[in-house]
């Protein structure tokens, strides 16, 4: 290696001069070195040849700038990953740049191409690929003669509206061909910018640059009526720089190429771009792919990528011995839409404005969007778990709630219990009362007896034993009537135990002894005495059988005084102790058996209609059940039987 | 105070705390006293004569203390009746006082309230007793009368001059004055006004 083919570094200054040696003479003195320079070999692959018994194919690179130049690296790159990924054999690549697309009065291309086919003479070039600027007219018309007629791929950019076929009709010869679109960038700004009252051409001092700067200048004349048009074609670099610095307000720029500045120094348009975005107060739309991501809005460009792309399929087809001339050069799609994320955000430019298809570069991912998926996951797994949290938390509260209800209904069932308990109490209010008097009535008298007769001095003690044994028997009467009635009175009467149903019948039935003499009304007890014990609340049995006795007075009070006679008997039926009450009265009447036992129903005009409900409800409670029935004879029965406690 | 006749209170009570306490209250007073579960079974005893009277329930089963009273007005137990209950029924109370009852006890009542009652039942027993001995000797008395005599009596006591009752028997004046004699012999009365009460309670009736 002499030399390295050239020493800019684009990254170290804004604007780097790529060569600072204007004049004619040193023009000549520069195509030396250019040439010298250029004709480096850049052996890009060098795949052992002595292991191959295969002859390595030669592919030329012809190109008509400089190293270096942006585009060259797009297009370069994007045919070499298509060339590579689909063509196995061995491949020698040689590249040249001539390096004449910058000097405007340097017409000697042909010598420059002509040197080199001469370099090459010795080597069979199995692909030369021409690439751009301004090197179309020259294969146009020296082609067939140069490298020996070697098949040729040109890549090139073209004035627009210029009409292949008469351009190129060469054997052997086959292109992509792109033409800038100021149109489109300047429409797309426009469109971008709806108050934009001012467009600013730019570009630079060289053929190509005033070439394109003219033909934007021409675009924009269609929009004369709606903005304001300013150009700085060729205009001294700080002239224009200090321009676009001070910019009235709603201006966009519009920057074409700018390879060669008025003095003649060389830029890269890709660093003037960078440059003119960095200090302008105004949006830069541009018309290359290569210009976007300096700073850049974007615009319609010509994607050197999708150049390089075509020209590495193209490059497949003829490495595979297809004619060149089969096949068609390729003109379109190779423009898009390219725009620079950051740019868009730095000129608040909503993104919805963007034309259809816009490739947008640097888009800044979110953390959301750089980790979708976990965080698509995270928040599924977290929203999962709060839900599940938050059913747990409802169906506690549900649950406390439903318990709270529970409570509540069991509070108001046992308070039903004890209502519907004192409204049968009170229905019996005269005959407790008649009840409680006997006893009183029976120690007042035997006290007054006692008293007398200690008066008379008649002390015999057995008599007055007798007297006191009396009087003590009858408080205790008294005192468990008391206790019944406060039994059924108290609230907390649910309490089960071991319970003798005929014990608790007798009670029972001694409690209603009163209210059956008021009516008149026998009452016989029919004990099984060999009955097993119940597990049950004493009260709320009474209860029941309260309701039942009451209900038979009721219906026989239509019998006459001497034909009212009610049967409490006790029973087992299987494991079930029953008890039942009979009496009788005119029956029930079968249309209204069903409906006995609901709430509110009855046949008396005084009832609330309660008490066969109640009844059902506490034998329910107590895993039994209750019925009604006729009897054979007459009259009715209700029996309600309940599980007997085993081995009791 | 003369000798003690025997004297026996009845009481009839379903509740057996209610009769043994009564029966020692009336002991207590010197009493004899018997004591019924119902009112059949005082019946069945059927009490006769004596001075006494009876405590009864107006409640019971089967027969009540009211039924008891019928009963015995219907028949010939002439025994003064004390009622005793635990409702205080006021009406019933006024219909059992206008049948012949004593008393009206509410209960629980007072020793002194049931010996008040019990003495003015024995006292209206006694009166009874009395005066049923006299309708006893009047009747007695009546029966020594001829048939002639007790046809004459029809018509002294149906307020007839003599001569109205001679042309009605078809006899003589002066046999009528003849009877009217005997009669008053007989019957030992001296008055006109005597021998119309004792024909009363003898149950003769005036000649129509």
């Amino acid at each position: 290696m002499r030399q390295t083919a050239r020493g800019s570094d684009p990254s170290s200054s804004p604007i780097q001069p790529t060569r600072a040696k204007p004049g004619a003479v040193r023009r000549l003195l520069a195509l030396g070195t250019a040439i010298t320079a250029a004709g480096l070999i850049l052996i890009i692959t060098f795949p052992a040849l002595s292991a191959d018994p295969a002859k390595p194919r030669n592919v030329l690179i012809l190109m008509a700038g400089e190293y270096g130049l942006p585009a060259y690296d797009l297009v370069l790159n994007g045919m070499r990953n298509v060339v590579k990924a689909g063509y196995s054999s061995p491949l020698n690549w040689h590249a040249e740049y001539m390096d004449t697309a910058r000097f405007s009065e340097f017409h000697e291309e042909k010598a420059v191409i002509d040197f080199y086919s001469q370099k090459y003479k010795a080597l069979t070039i199995d692909l030369l690929i021409a690439v751009g600027p301004s090197l179309t007219p020259i294969f146009r018309q020296f082609g067939d003669h140069l490298f020996r007629g070697a098949p040729t791929l040109i890549l090139d950019l073209l004035p627009s509206g210029v009409e292949l076929p008469a351009l190129f009709r060469k054997p052997k010869m086959t292109g992509v061909f792109a033409s800038a679109d100021p149109i489109g960038s300047i429409e797309a700004a426009l469109t971008l910018h709806p108050d934009a009252e001012r467009l600013v051409i730019i570009s630079g001092a060289s053929d190509m640059d005033r070439l394109l700067g003219k033909q934007a200048l021409a675009a924009s004349r269609r929009y004369e009526q709606r903005i304001a048009i300013q150009h700085f074609i060729g205009t001294p670099l700080a002239e224009m720089m200090a321009a676009v610095e001070a910019l009235p307000d709603h201006s966009v720029i519009l920057l074409t190429a700018y390879h060669v500045s008025a003095t003649g120094t060389a830029f890269y348009t890709r660093e003037v771009t960078r440059e003119v975005t960095a200090r302008a107060n105004a949006p830069v739309y541009v018309l290359f792919d290569s210009n976007v991501d300096v700073g850049g809005v974007g615009g319609h460009v010509i994607s050197f990528k999708k150049m390089g792309i075509e020209a590495g399929r193209i490059a497949l087809r003829i490495l595979r011995e297809e004619n060149p001339a089969a096949i068609s050069p390729v003109r379109e799609g190779l423009l898009e839409y390219q725009f620079d994320w950051r740019q868009l955000r730095r000129w608040g430019i909503p993104e919805g404005r963007l034309p259809e298809g816009s490739v947008v570069l640097h888009r800044e991912t979110t953390f959301f969007e750089k980790y979708f998926w976990a965080v698509m996951g995270t928040v599924a797994f977290f929203t999962l778990q709060s839900a599940l949290i938050a059913y747990l938390i409802i169906l506690n509260r549900r649950q406390s709630a439903l318990s709270v209800r529970v409570r509540k209904a069991e509070s108001r069932y046992r308070e039903l219990l004890r209502v519907d308990r004192s409204a049968r109490l009170g229905e019996m209010a005269g005959s407790l009362a008649h009840e409680l008097n006997q006893p009183l009535t029976a120690i007042l008298s035997s006290a007054q007896a006692a008293l007398r007769f200690l008066k008379a001095g008649h002390t015999e003690p057995n008599q007055i034993r007798e007297i006191l044994e009396q009087i003590v028997g009858d408080d205790k009467r008294a005192a468990s009537i008391i206790n019944g009635v406060r039994n059924m009175l108290k609230k907390g009467s649910a309490d089960r135990e071991l319970l003798d149903v005929n014990d608790m019948v007798a009670e029972i039935a001694a409690v209603f002894q009163g209210e059956a003499i008021n009516r008149h009304i026998r009452v016989e007890t029919r004990f099984d005495r060999s009955l097993p014990p119940v597990m049950a609340s004493k009260t709320q049995l009474q209860q029941v059988l309260l309701n039942l006795m009451i209900n038979s007075a009721y219906a026989m009070a239509a019998n006459p005084v001497d034909d009212r006679r009610l049967v409490l008997a006790t029973g087992a039926n299987g494991p079930n102790v029953v008890v039942s009450v009979r009496d009788v009265g005119p029956g029930i009447d079968p249309a209204h058996l069903d409906r006995l036992f609901e709430p509110f129903f009855t046949t008396r005009s005084e009832g609330m209609g309660m008490g066969l409900a109640v009844c059902r409800a506490i034998v329910d409670d107590h895993n039994g059940r209750i019925r009604a029935e006729n009897n054979p004879d007459r009259g009715a029965a209700f029996t309600f039987e309940l599980p007997a406690v085993e081995n009791g | 105070m003369g000798e003690p006749k025997p004297v026996t209170c009845f009481v009839v009570d379903d509740d057996a705390s209610v009769r043994r306490s009564l029966s020692f209250l009336i002991r207590s007073l010197g009493y004899r006293v018997e004591t019924f579960k119902d009112a059949d079974a005082f019946l069945a005893r059927k009490p006769r004569g004596g001075i006494g009277c009876i405590i009864t329930d107006v409640k019971m089963p089967g027969m009540s203390g009211l039924d008891l009273q019928d009963a015995l007005n219907r028949g010939d137990i002439g025994l003064p009746i004390i009622f005793i209950t635990g409702h205080g029924d006021l009406p019933m109370g006024v219909g059992a006082m206008k049948k012949g009852a004593v008393d009206f006890l509410a209960k629980p009542f007072d020793d002194e309230e049931l010996i008040a009652a019990i003495e003015m039942a024995l006292e209206k027993c006694r009166q009874a007793r009395q005066r049923s001995e006299a309708l006893d000797n009047a009747s007695r008395r009546i029966e020594t009368l001829s048939p002639r005599e007790h046809d004459v009596l029809r018509h002294v006591i149906s307020g007839r001059l003599n001569k109205q009752i001679a042309y009605e028997l078809g006899i003589a004046e002066q046999t009528v004055k003849i009877h009217r004699g005997r009669i008053m012999k007989k019957l030992e009365v001296a008055s006109l006004a005597d021998l119309v009460r004792l024909a009363e309670k003898a149950g003769i009736t005036p000649a129509p």
